[in-house]
């Protein structure tokens, strides 16, 4: 942990309560069928924030950058594979 | 341990960055972990919400939305405020860390407070699971699916949150106690590591689940 390197934590704070609003509101609006695209954007973004700004990957060396990106790789493959069969098992070619 | 630098070093290390390198990786590779056992209910969700979209949609409409985004701003508000007691701890400033620290215990109480109310209105409403499950419109046997994973998904996460709400009374208990004591303070940023992380799964949790009320 890097000491004494202050994170944004204010304007990360208030970008993440502003994309829940965000969020929230399309739940009212006619959006679909744009409203998963939209509503799971927002929540990557607010994941990406989370991570780089509130757990302070943006301060940390490299080491940590490559074990938070591997978390996610490790759980694209999980995702990538399994959808791989469950979303071609009812296909014709 | 070896005295002598501002922090303790353990006997292991050479010097206190590598310690603090260490500590911080070993986290990393912790939350990897519980990345990827919360990445199975995720799975599961896009699974069955792929298989039953109509059903997924009509179950999230009985959950209470007004409860979950008032969680919602309950967690990010205690991830933000935690954050603020990583970095007064830091700067030595006891009282703010304090004061950063009981609003973030209250506000991990005031979560599973609404969360338990939550459960009992679904529980009060038919909706928990099991025998009793009284759901009566289309799609029973997938609205059924759709609460056994609702229940699984922030069952886990109550239970990592109240595992976060303990750790930061522990939190409390050393500044009160033992203020001031170096070693404390890489605990301090490994806790603050997994409180975000619980903010984090329900970051994602929320939309899947409440948001998702249409096709």
């Amino acid at each position: 942990m890097t000491r004494n390197r202050q994170p944004a934590s204010l304007p990360t704070y208030v970008c993440l309560a502003a994309l829940t609003a965000a969020s929230i509101g399309f739940v009212y609006l006619p959006l679909n069928p744009w409203r998963i695209i939209l509503v799971l954007l927002f929540a990557l973004v607010q994941g990406f924030l989370t991570i780089v700004n509130f757990m302070r990957v943006r301060l940390q060396g490299s080491l940590i950058w490559i074990a938070a990106g591997f978390s996610f790789f490790w759980l694209a493959i999980l995702f990538s594979l399994c959808l791989s069969d469950y979303l071609t098992r009812h296909a014709t070619w | 341990m070896r005295a002598g630098t501002e922090i303790m070093v353990q006997e292991q290390f050479d010097d206190i960055g590598q310690q603090r390198a260490s500590v911080n990786l070993g986290m990393w590779i912790f939350l990897g972990t519980e990345l990827m056992f919360f990445g199975g209910i995720f799975l599961s969700y896009t699974v069955y919400r792929l298989a039953y979209p109509d059903a997924f949609a009509e179950g999230a409409k009985h959950l209470d939305l007004l409860a979950g985004s008032i969680n919602t701003f309950i967690l990010l508000t205690s991830s933000f405020l935690f954050s603020i007691a990583i970095s007064t701890f830091e700067l030595r400033q006891r009282g703010l860390t304090l004061a950063s620290l009981t609003l973030v215990l209250l506000l991990g109480l005031a979560f599973l407070g609404l969360k338990g109310f939550e459960y009992f209105e679904d529980w009060r409403h038919g909706f928990l699971p099991g025998a009793n499950f009284t759901y009566h419109g289309p799609n029973h046997e997938q609205v059924l699916l759709f609460f056994v994973l609702y229940f699984i998904a922030t069952g886990l996460h109550a239970l990592h949150l109240l595992i976060g709400v303990m750790l930061t009374l522990m939190l409390m208990v050393l500044v009160i106690w033992n203020w001031i004591r170096p070693k404390h303070e890489l605990a301090f940023g490994v806790f603050g590591l997994y409180w975000h992380f619980v903010d984090l799964i329900w970051i994602f949790i929320f939309p899947l689940f409440y948001l998702l009320r249409g096709r």
